[in-house]
């Protein structure tokens, strides 16, 4: 609810001592919102420069934005003191859970700009429109993790979504990365279409913009024609069709079913640094908002509207099949960047799996999905690095040339194993303790009856499903181990790597590796995300 | 020790990381090096446990090291003044059945653990502090289960230390009667294996890498008593081992090592979901074995339906280790394609693993669901197809290996019959002949690699003749397959007897499957007297076998010019050999060795009986 004693002191009956109350929310909103200005600064710094400087030096304006990542990631403002209102009355949140996603963005913006600039896709072209575009839409990813306003919400994924768009067709001359940017563009403003009609159903079911109202969901009930039942039917449906409808929105940056259909094609025409972010940054980012979105769902003391949607329910269901989908997929590709595309759906499905478990007691979905997307970015980018680097040198990224490529590049292939083997969830890497703390958040779900008695066994089954799962991926996985290692080629001149290559790829097999045995720490890091 | 047993290995497959591939001579050296220094600090263990049978060894006993950490963890506590952890009367507040007689946790029920709780927080120094105290207590707790477990008193090398706080996850070691024999086997096979490697010339150094890697991970299941630590573990093993086969198998190798790999995965992660449903459970939350053990047993805390479902996903991740028909048709592939040393590691130690879970985790964590009906027949049923199921596939197959690898499925089958009696024999009997076929396959193996490494064919009907042309050869492989075929004087025939005289059960103790409280007649002595058929069938395909290869005319001229054994070859196959030889001819150093364990193992399954 906007605060109407605020709202109230315009200009008409001008309050000194509220104005006071207001200019101080203001002050105090800036302060926390410090990060997100440098890196507004920073963005408009990398454009400018780029007029500035010649062409051969304009790949070096990586450097710049990866300091604008750095000084945006200790310029933080949080922790100082709670407000009631959130930032800018309402329009953001200020907790642990927003806090947590802006240092994962920033910081997860520097794999991608250092894999941007490792690249050889982007030769020949200006480089910092592109760093500059790249900043804008971490800028977008952090506002979408603590907006808590439908406006601002929207605003948000707008911002990361149109500079997705140009990111993905940045190689002008690239006819499939032009394909891929119109597809992604096309079914991107459907989707944010959809989900603008359902907030817009949610504004008038509950006469409110924000996310804390929406439990508030009310109906007139004088009606004298209605029965009870036929008013609470009524008023469950259309929430019900809200729902969903802002579910397709979000679900589209998430790449999870049934908006999925666009990962595949955007992700194989993509440049590949590219495809690293979207599968990424932007799932991350749109993970973050629907948790939050959901989290502002209730669960006891229904309004009668909600008591009849099983949201939960629907969840499972949409996370098992996701992850189905995504691996059942990813089985019979032959190219490594549609099946990475498959294998993200398929990720996305287990990181559903974190919805379900959002007000559980012991082990929270936004604990689970925090460390899983922690995870999930060190195996993901580290994967995606040896790919850009294999295809630096061969400019292809068919399985079939991998064959035989463990004696021609084997610090990448030997990472990529560690990668692969994280991405199925074989211990001691990372991507178990992500899949293990998971499964654990379900399981005491189940056993502790978090949502509700009647709930235990979809848990069961949720877990279930998700661990034939992790066999079906095995297949896909090793299937790109076996052409690396198990299939000799006539091929053998070594690839070539830059320095900077080579660090950034085993600094990813690294922190794949930290994450399983330093888990003690960065588990008590996760702790303390919770919404406000 | 233990904790130098395990990563030495690995330790030496880091060193290898830096030489330089070509240089062969060093990679193979530093590792068989690395190898003998992992086997004489087994040796070392196995003496001290054995010279120290009863006795506690210098503070490395489990009761001593879980005790010390007990007081270390409330020592950190703060405490009201007055209230003294060590203290009789703490101890009656906060563990209330440890101070009955006998020490019983399996009473212990909510509303005590409720009570214990408030009578904790009381003894806190202030409000604050109460949480914290808390949080002592229940990790002290759980330390208390763990004393209390019966298996507790026979475990040794103990080394406890905290490793997930947020989830009590510890790096917990010990070894006891049941798992030194196999990490004593594990580490004399690996050396035995590395030596017999010495030719591999394709990828030399990764080879080594991975084979170390690989006891690493083996060594590191038998010494577990954490459940994550376990599962960590058991999950290693499946790098090395899917490189080792997909890269130096033979031509279906591909088709193998996925097989392989898929199979295990699917079984492990069903396993884990298991181990995350015990955890949740106990109360206070655990993944420490022994804790579980103690809480488990017809305790309130675990109902005997999810006792059930649990005992029927963890068997089917231990199933396809061992492999239990149906899980067993990754098993022949994998054997056929990887090469020789690899096979002798899988049949040797890797299908023990699931045996081992087995033991250590399925029957002694959950004794109710053991003795139940159900399991008691599923296990003595699916144990008995292994045996006869496997014997007659063996006696189809035309490939040499093939056919070593079926008996490996018949030998396992024994291992199930033995523990689904639950008498001393046939328990003693199932962990010795796991021994056993880890000893006779591992020499099997060895043995086909020796006749391949010749004929470059493994076709038993294109070999004859070769006893006159090897007649060394002949004779070790008479003695590693003899032993196999369980003739008196070699070991197999201890191990397979016991299961029999076990299963077959006698007037003091009877046994699970001949019994009516046990399966309600759907399983009694007829399975015992079906599954003695497996035993004429072995000596049927063993007896064959040895007549196709080594008896008769040569075959084939160029058999004339096969060498007999090479010193790499005896080096790895002596030591078999007269493993096979001493345990037939006194099988009581190492029944001695296991027997403890195995009889608090066994009462604990029997004293539910009846509940």
């Amino acid at each position: 609810m906007l605060d109407s004693g605020l709202l109230a002191s315009t200009a008409e009956n001008f309050n000194a001592e509220e104005f006071g109350v207001m200019f101080e929310h203001i002050l105090y909103s800036v302060s926390a919102f410090t990060s997100e200005l440098v890196l507004v600064a920073f963005v408009l710094g990398t454009l400018l420069l780029d007029l500035v400087l010649p062409l051969r030096v304009s790949k070096h304006l990586a450097w710049f934005a990866l300091l604008g990542c750095l000084v945006a990631a200790f310029s933080g403002g949080h922790g100082e003191g709670h407000s009631e209102q959130g930032l800018f009355l309402h329009m953001l949140a200020n907790d642990s859970f927003a806090a947590f996603f802006k240092q994962f963005f920033l910081f997860g913006a520097i794999p991608v700009i250092l894999l941007s600039y490792v690249s050889e896709q982007f030769d020949g072209r200006r480089m910092g429109e592109y760093y500059g575009v790249l900043l804008a839409a971490i800028l977008g990813a952090i506002l979408m993790a603590s907006a808590t306003h439908f406006l601002m919400l929207f605003m948000a994924l707008e911002l990361l979504s149109i500079a997705s768009y140009i990111l993905v067709g940045y190689i002008r001359r690239d006819r499939r990365g032009a394909e891929a940017a119109l597809k992604y563009v096309i079914y991107g403003s459907v989707a944010a279409a959809i989900m603008a009609y359902g907030l817009s159903l949610f504004y008038g079911l509950t006469g409110s913009a924000q996310l804390a109202d929406l439990a508030n969901v009310t109906f007139s009930s004088d009606h004298a024609v209605w029965s009870d039942w036929a008013l609470k039917t009524r008023a469950a449906l259309t929430t019900l069709v809200a729902l969903v409808m802002v579910f397709m929105g979000v679900a589209y940056k998430m790449s999870t079913l049934p908006m999925h259909f666009w990962a595949p094609d955007v992700y194989d025409g993509a440049p590949t640094p590219v495809t690293a972010f979207l599968s990424v940054i932007s799932k991350a980012a749109g993970f973050a908002l629907t948790l939050r979105f959901l989290s502002a769902l209730p669960v006891e003391n229904l309004a009668p509207a909600w008591e009849k949607i099983p949201w939960i329910e629907m969840m499972v269901i949409l996370s098992i099949v996701t992850m189905t989908f995504g691996n059942l997929s990813a089985l019979w590709q032959t190219n490594l960047k549609r099946m990475l595309a498959y294998s993200s759906i398929a990720h996305a499905g287990y990181m559903m799996m974190a919805f379900v478990i959002l007000h559980s007691t012991g082990v929270t979905g936004a604990q689970a999905l925090g460390f899983y997307l922690l995870t999930y970015l060190a195996m993901n980018f580290g994967a995606f690095a040896v790919v850009i680097l294999i295809e630096n040198r061969l400019g292809s990224v068919d399985l079939a040339d991998y064959q035989g490529m463990g004696r021609r590049a084997p610090l990448l292939c030997a990472c990529m194993v560690v990668f692969l083997f994280s991405l199925i969830g074989v211990p001691p890497t990372a991507g178990f303790a992500g899949k293990w703390y998971l499964f654990l958040g379900v399981i005491d779900a189940a056993q502790n009856n978090a949502h509700g008695a009647g709930l235990s066994t979809w848990y069961y089954v949720l877990v279930f499903s998700a661990a034939i799962n992790t066999g079906i991926s095995a297949y896909y996985y090793l299937n790109v181990a076996k052409e690396m290692y198990l299939v000799d080629s006539e091929q053998k001149e070594s690839i070539a790597v830059s320095t900077l290559g080579k660090v950034l790829v085993a600094g990813l097999a690294a922190l794949t590796f930290y994450l399983f045995f330093g888990a003690d720490g960065v588990l008590q890091n996760t702790q303390d995300i919770v919404f406000h | 020790m233990l904790t130098w047993c395990i990563f030495l290995p690995l330790i030496t497959a880091a060193i290898l990381i830096l030489i330089p591939s070509g240089w062969k001579g060093l990679i193979k050296s530093v590792s068989v090096i690395g190898a003998l220094l992992t086997f004489i600090v087994s040796v070392n263990l196995a003496i001290g446990y054995r010279n120290n049978a009863g006795d506690i060894i210098e503070g490395t006993d489990a009761s001593t090291v879980l005790k010390d950490a007990q007081e270390t963890i409330l020592g950190g506590a703060s405490w009201k003044n007055g209230v003294d952890p060590k203290d009789a009367d703490f101890r009656k507040a906060a563990y209330p059945p440890a101070t009955e007689v006998p020490t019983d946790y399996k009473s212990f029920n909510p509303e005590q653990y409720a009570a214990a709780k408030e009578a904790v927080r009381a003894f806190a120094s202030s409000e604050a502090a109460a949480d914290e105290v808390e949080k002592a207590w229940k990790r002290a707790l759980e330390l208390e289960y763990a004393l209390h477990a019966p298996a507790t008193k026979h475990l040794r090398y103990t080394e406890l230390a905290p490793w997930i706080s947020l989830f009590n996850v510890n790096y917990f070691l010990a070894v006891d009667g049941l798992s030194l024999p196999l990490v004593w086997l594990t580490a004399l096979l690996s050396l035995l294996c590395l030596v017999y490697s010495w030719n591999t010339e394709k990828g030399t150094k990764g080879y080594y890498i991975l084979f170390l890697l690989l006891e690493t991970g083996l060594l590191g299941v038998f010494c577990a008593l954490d459940f994550f630590l376990f599962y960590v573990f058991w999950e290693i093993v499946l790098l090395p081992m899917y490189f080792l086969i997909g890269i130096w198998g033979g031509k279906n190798r591909l088709y193998a090592a996925i097989k392989f790999f898929i199979y295990t995965l699917v079984g492990s992660v069903v396993m884990l979901i298991c181990m995350l449903v015990l955890y949740y459970t106990s109360e206070p939350n655990t993944f420490n074995l022994l804790s579980l053990m103690t809480v488990v047993p017809g305790g309130e805390w675990f109902s005997y339906g999810l006792q059930w479902w649990l005992f029927l996903g963890l068997f089917v991740g231990f199933a396809i280790k061992v492999p239990v028909f149906p899980f067993h048709t990754w098993l022949p592939d994998a054997h056929v394609e990887a090469p020789t040393a690899v096979s002798v590691m899988l049949a040797g130690i890797l299908l023990k693993m699931g045996g081992y879970g087995l033991f250590r985790i399925s029957y002694t964590m959950l004794p109710d669901a053991a003795a139940s009906n159900f399991f008691i027949a599923l296990l003595a049923i699916l144990g008995m197809i292994n045996i006869v199921y496997g014997a007659f596939c063996a006696l189809a197959q035309k490939d040499f290996k093939r056919l070593v690898a079926y008996s490996s499925v018949s030998h396992m089958g024994y291992v199930l019959l033995g523990l689904a009696a639950m008498t001393y024999y046939g328990v003693n009997g199932a962990a010795l002949q796991m021994f056993n076929h880890g000893v006779s396959s591992a020499m099997m193996f060895l043995l086909v690699g020796v006749v391949y490494d010749r004929a470059h064919h493994r076709d038993l009907t294109r070999f004859g003749g070769l006893g006159l042309q090897m007649p060394w050869y002949t004779g070790v492989a008479t003695v590693g397959f003899f032993a196999s075929l369980g003739l008196p004087g070699l070991n197999g025939f201890i191990s397979e007897a016991m299961c029999f005289l076990g299963a077959w059960g006698g007037n003091e103790q009877v046994s699970l499957v001949a019994s009516e409280v046990g399966t309600h007649g759907i399983a009694s002595r007829w399975i015992v007297v079906v599954s003695l058929l497996g035993v004429i069938l072995t000596a049927c395909y063993i007896l064959w076998t040895i007549q196709r290869v080594f008896l008769g005319q040569i075959k084939n001229e160029e058999y004339k010019k096969f060498p007999d054994l090479s010193f790499r070859e005896v080096f790895a196959l002596a030591p078999l050999g007269a493993l096979c030889v001493i345990l037939g001819v006194w099988p009581k150093y190492l029944i001695d060795f296991m027997d403890g364990t195995l009889t608090t193992m066994t009462d604990v399954v029997r004293s539910v009986i009846g509940n």
